[in-house]
């Protein structure tokens, strides 16, 4: 959590370098759009390969949102900042992969759930009766939470993955993230809800 | 532990097995071929010993080795699970008059010196070899190839590792898909297809080809080399020379006969030292981007054409010892334009004769007496 | 406020995220202690944000796929570049030719602070100590190299009054470049070199030099792009060897096993399977990962030297 709080006070502090390289980018320099895209390519990977679940197609939406921010660039005018932009790009390039997918993903109840499985273990007695290990267990124990993890998103609709990645992974504030999916903060904060409610009924098995 | 032991060329043969019990087997003949097949493990053959036996040893119980004796070959094969998780080694010990035959599905293979013929495949590891005074084929899919002379033909393949080898009595085949070629001096011709650079020291005539990597070839009697990125260099090319690189330079320090050369880009430089005036010494030399130098003799009868069909900027496209055709400029140009540098020139040495078009699209042609 | 409990629970799930509006926290803390279903509700996303905090991977993207991506970008940019520079050529246009890399010795042209054109799709701007200033960019009236080609000429005013021109264009020139392993420039030269798609030669020779010298990160991310992504066989083995001894260490380690679960060469998965196994002991995650990878590998070799890992794993 502090990694992504410092993160995105670093990202305000790179707001003015940052727009004199969106000027010379739009002006045709091809190394200025690339320092653009090194800022972001890591996160934007990320966020597509959690949306996607592949890498295939994970490096597909990379390849499109880039192509795209590089194609539309001059029509970028400042009004909001850079990564709202490409992140708007790469949220909407993921949705329609999945769309394509065809996909339907049922939505599953968070109450209905725990309550047919009365018998599950709260999820905090299971941590409770989890040990901590030395480091080199400790770290193949985080792999694997974090497969599991990985798993449980699987399990979210496309709106619920994509506000949980964005807000979780990426420490996008809610009222950003709505503006990038091009609605509300409160619908931002629907969706989150719904996402970590799914999340704790699939990891009450951890 | 089994132990299977050959006596060659006596009426009485031993074999100690677990159990102790002495069975007779069938005599090896002289000349005759050792041939092992295993399924796992790596096979090292030890070819000094003066007594005349075969010997092979398995540090392994869950792998039996089966012997059949023919008339001319002796054959140890394995008979066990082909999927082991222990490391296994065959030790073998042969004379050094046998030929071997052996494979390994999953291990290397170690050779000491032999008289006689050998062939030798591994499915992944690496083969390496004494003097062999016969011939050898040695193939490995994945490990590299080392060995020492080979007196008789020689044929090497990897798919990936480096194939090196001393110096080959008869010919020499290389295939290796991404991995060095290097050989010494061969006595017949040499075929190497490679993936990085080749160098071979000598050969009769030599057919090169690499995707990527420079091929470097001593002294050959005719050369034919196809580079997809590197240099092609030869000290000395007794007969005629085809070489295509498409990106890096073509040195020939000393070229007998005819010449045909062209990089995509990168020099050309040819010395010509002929050996017979009479025979054919055309030369085509084509750069896409460098510059392209010869050296011609004093004697040489040739009709020379070079054009260059970009030239620098203010500079001065076309250098030659030889004097220039005359060219008319054409109607109405005025003569001393300094600014037009004639980009095409043709000489005619002793009168003509050979032709030697050199050409370059950008960069310079210069014509050296040699 | 007169929230219900439903309600309370979307703020506990805010709470946790920091995004709280001002002035709930304190009637939500009261609601909780006083509400058993709602502290039942916040134990549970307690405890989903402590399973959160073990996760030690979520935030990882794997390196070669990102390398992937990136140079899959990268060669995609270049192909349109490319169509568009022919674009803007005028009809008159000298010349259009791609300037490679030549791997000679010589000094950089004194003066020279432009652009050079080291592929048709990079320029790099050399920043030599010796280079003239900046000034000298603007105006080239008599400084164009001997053996530089010109080419894009435009003729951007001209005053036949008092005979004044001004034109604009570009000067290409062969790069003769002499530098250390060390320097900076010289290892963006080399980089570039590798990123040549066209001319495996060059790319072979830049992935023999990286390779000799100790490597940092910078020259290591070189050496896993090539042989992860490189077209050449023997580029990519040669890089594979150049990161041999280095084979223990995370990222190169995830570039052998994409390799060996990867490349058609088989050669060049031997040697990634024989590398992975000199350089790393008795390790059960990567036992699991290599048998992953050769599940499917039809090469003898390859199958039995896992087995034999794994076997020593256990």
């Amino acid at each position: 959590m502090e990694a992504i709080l410092k993160r995105t006070a670093q990202r305000v502090h790179d707001s003015e370098d940052e727009k004199l390289l969106i000027e010379q980018a739009q002006s045709g320099d091809r190394e200025a759009f690339e320092q653009l895209v090194r800022r972001h390519d890591r996160d934007i990977l990320r966020l597509a390969f959690h949306m996607l679940g592949n890498r295939e197609e994970a490096r597909e939406v990379f390849q499109e949102t880039f192509l795209k921010a590089y194609r539309s660039l001059n029509r970028f005018r400042f009004e909001s900042s850079f990564y709202t932009w490409i992140y708007r790009i790469a949220t909407n390039v993921s949705l329609d992969h999945l769309r394509k997918r065809q996909t339907l993903k049922e939505e599953i109840s968070y109450e209905s759930y725990t309550e047919s499985h009365p018998d599950r273990p709260a999820l905090k007695d299971t941590l409770a009766a989890t040990t901590y290990y030395s480091n080199p267990e400790r770290r193949l124990y985080g792999k694997e939470v974090g497969e599991k993890i990985q798993d449980a998103l699987k399990t979210l609709s496309e709106k619920e993955r994509l506000v949980f990645e964005l807000r979780h992974y990426q420490g996008l504030r809610l009222k950003m993230i709505g503006e990038i999916m091009g609605s509300t903060e409160e619908t931002a904060k629907n969706y989150l809800f719904r996402a970590t409610q799914k999340l704790r009924s699939y990891l009450t098995n951890v | 532990m089994i132990r299977a032991v050959r006596a060659i060329g006596g009426p009485l043969l031993l074999v100690l097995a677990l159990a102790g019990s002495l069975l007779a087997k069938c005599p090896l003949n002289e000349g005759a071929t050792v041939v092992i097949r295993a399924v796992v493990g790596d096979l090292m053959v030890d070819t000094s010993s003066r007594e005349a036996v075969v010997d092979v040893q398995v540090d392994n119980n869950a792998v039996q080795v089966q012997e059949t004796c023919g008339k001319d070959t002796v054959e140890f094969t394995s008979k066990g699970p082909d999927q082991i998780r222990q490391a296994i080694t065959w030790k073998i010990s042969t004379p050094k008059t046998a030929h071997l035959d052996l494979v390994t599905m999953a291990g290397n293979i170690t050779v000491g010196d032999s008289d006689g013929n050998v062939v030798l495949r591994t499915a992944g590891g690496s083969v390496i070899t004494g003097q062999i005074k016969g011939s050898a084929a040695i193939i490995t899919q994945g490990g590299f190839i080392k060995s020492g002379n080979i007196g008789g033909d020689a044929e090497l393949r990897s798919q990936g590792g480096t194939l090196e080898v001393g110096d080959i009595g008869g010919n020499a085949e290389f295939h290796t898909t991404a991995g060095l070629i290097r050989a010494g001096n061969i006595g017949g011709s040499a075929t190497a297809v490679g993936g990085r650079t080749i160098i071979i020291g000598k050969a009769a005539e030599v057919t090169a080809t690499t995707n990527a990597g420079d091929i470097s070839i001593g002294d050959a009697i005719r050369i034919s080399a196809k580079s997809g990125g590197g240099n092609i260099t030869s000290r000395r090319v007794r007969g005629p020379f085809q070489g295509h690189t498409e990106f890096g330079d073509i040195r020939l320090d000393s070229a007998a006969a005819w010449v045909e050369a062209s990089t995509g880009q990168g020099n050309i430089v040819v010395h010509m030292v002929p050996d017979n005036y009479d025979g054919d010494l055309h030369m085509n030399l084509q750069a896409g981007l460098g510059d392209v130098t010869v050296y011609l003799p004093q004697r040489l009868r040739a009709s020379v054409d070079a054009s260059v069909q970009r030239p620098g900027f203010q500079s001065q496209p076309i250098i030659s010892d030889f004097p220039p055709l005359p060219v008319r400029p054409p109607q109405g140009l005025i003569p001393t334009n300094r600014y037009y540098t004639p980009s095409h020139s043709e000489s005619l040495l002793n009168g003509g004769g050979n032709k030697i078009v050199l050409h370059t699209s950008l960069g310079k042609i210069t014509i050296r007496r040699n | 406020m007169n929230l219900n409990c439903r309600d309370y629970q979307h703020q506990i799930t805010l709470f946790f995220y920091e995004e709280l509006p001002e002035g709930i926290r304190p009637e939500l803390e009261v609601h909780i202690r006083e509400c058993s279903e709602c502290k039942e509700a916040f134990d549970s996303e307690r405890a989903l944000h402590s399973v959160f905090a073990e996760d030690t991977t979520g935030w990882d993207v794997p390196s070669d796929l990102l390398v992937e991506s990136r140079k899959a970008l990268a060669d995609e940019l270049d192909r349109i570049e490319k169509k568009r520079s022919w674009w803007r050529m005028p009809a008159f246009s000298v010349v259009f030719t791609p300037m490679r890399l030549l791997e000679s010795a010589a000094l950089v042209a004194m003066g020279l602070a432009l652009g050079v054109y080291v592929s048709n799709q990079q320029v790099v701007r050399l920043n030599s100590a010796v280079a003239a200033n900046p000034a000298s960019v603007e105006s080239q009236s008599s400084t164009i190299p001997g053996n530089s080609t010109v080419s894009n000429l435009q003729i951007i005013s001209a005053d036949p009054a008092t005979g004044q021109v001004e034109l604009a264009g570009e000067v290409s020139q062969p790069l003769r470049f002499h530098g250390k392993m060390e320097d900076d420039l010289t290892r963006q030269l080399l980089f570039s070199a590798l990123r040549d798609a066209s001319n495996p030669g060059s790319r072979l020779k830049a992935v023999d030099l990286l390779s000799q010298k100790p490597t940092d990160e910078s020259v290591e991310e070189a050496l896993i792009n090539a042989l992860v992504f490189d077209d050449d066989a023997g580029v990519r083995m040669r890089a594979l060897e150049g990161l041999r001894k280095f084979a223990d260490e995370q990222h190169v380690q995830a570039a052998f096993v994409h390799a060996l679960q990867n490349d058609n060469i088989a050669g060049i998965r031997i040697q990634a399977i024989n590398a992975l196994l000199d350089r790393n002991a008795k390790d059960p995650d990567l036992a699991q990962k290599l048998t992953e990878a050769t599940k499917s590998d039809d090469n003898p070799y390859i199958r039995t030297k896992v087995l034999q890992f794994v076997g020593t794993s256990r």
